[in-house]
């Protein structure tokens, strides 16, 4: 069951990244690029010289191309990686499930939820050119407490959903406060979390177009996870029936 | 003799567990956080997987 479920999550995820990283090349790589160009622009102007530019150009160790090229390389690893610690979380919460191409999908959709919807909504992602660097320590520790405590009050949600399951409450009465509950104290989290005060000098229209393919990157890889993964249950779980 | 034949049965669970929650961790932090330290202050992994960090979120500069 474990090795099952850790080498299906791997799989899933490794294949649900590759998607999301030709996703993110062909939607994303568009407002990825005008934002590297502003900042370029940018560059050129504070220095006023065009040497200066190129002289920046040659600090990077990697060149653009190879950038664009390790994308998918990128999101396949961390889709990966992902996937690996999603088989290995079912493995050890779902054990009692019944149905996994039901169970697989519903902590599929919890955990894109938990990991990078609300943290992509208290600390959405930026473009190139955009956050001062001296902060991007305190923003990354804020980024990864986003994501502990979203996906702490989840597993807490389903403990109390649980409990209530057990002692004979109704399905539509523990949904509903499992519900309320869910969105007062995901409500209070956000609010209580210090906003990320990055200053933003980019067109509001490219913002906006890089945050939209960069949560369209996440859901593509999260959503691909939970689909891949749930459908690999089910097929073991047809192949066994036979 | 049955402190003996219980270790061979649950050490390799948590002992796999374990080491792949590092291997899982690792890979993460390599491909999303790490930010020059272990290739001596050169960034080359942030750069390498720089477009992958910010489409997917991760604060990058």
């Amino acid at each position: 069951m474990l090795t099952d479920s850790v080498r299906r999550g791997l799989a899933a995820g490794l294949l649900a990244g590759l998607v999301a990283g030709a996703f993110a090349l062909l939607v994303g790589e568009v407002p990825l690029g005008e934002a590297i160009a502003l900042e370029e622009q940018a560059d050129v102007a504070a220095h006023e010289s065009a040497q200066a530019a190129h002289d920046h150009d040659e600090g990077f160790a990697v060149d653009r191309t190879l950038q664009q090229g390790l994308l998918p390389v990128g999101t396949a690893l961390v889709g990966a990686a992902y996937g690996g610690l999603f088989g290995l979380a079912f493995a050890l919460l779902a054990k009692g499930s019944r149905d996994r191409w039901k169970s697989g999908l519903a902590f599929g959709v919890a955990a894109w939820a938990a990991v990078a919807l609300f943290p992509a909504l208290k600390y959405p992602s930026n473009p190139p050119g955009v956050g001062d660097p001296d902060t991007v320590g305190s923003r990354t520790t804020w980024f990864l407490i986003s994501i502990v405590a979203s996906v702490a009050l989840a597993v807490l949600l389903c403990m109390a959903s649980r409990r209530l399951r057990a002692r004979g409450m109704d399905d539509v009465t523990r949904q509903l406060a499992i519900g309320a509950a869910a969105v007062v104290l995901y409500g209070v989290l956000f609010v209580a979390m210090p906003s990320s005060g990055v200053a933003i000098e980019v067109p509001a229209a490219l913002l906006w177009d890089f945050r939209l393919a960069s949560m369209g990157t996440q859901a593509i890889l999260w959503l691909g996870l939970a689909v891949g993964f749930a459908w690999l249950w089910h097929r073991a779980a047809l192949k066994a029936a036979t | 003799m049955t402190a003996i034949t219980a270790i061979p049965v649950t050490t390799p669970k948590w002992g796999r567990i374990a080491l792949s929650l590092f291997a899982f961790t690792a890979t993460l932090f390599l491909v999303a956080f790490e930010q020059g330290t272990i290739t001596g202050g050169l960034p080359v992994l942030h750069e390498a997987f720089h477009d992958a960090r910010h489409l997917l979120g991760f604060p990058c500069h």
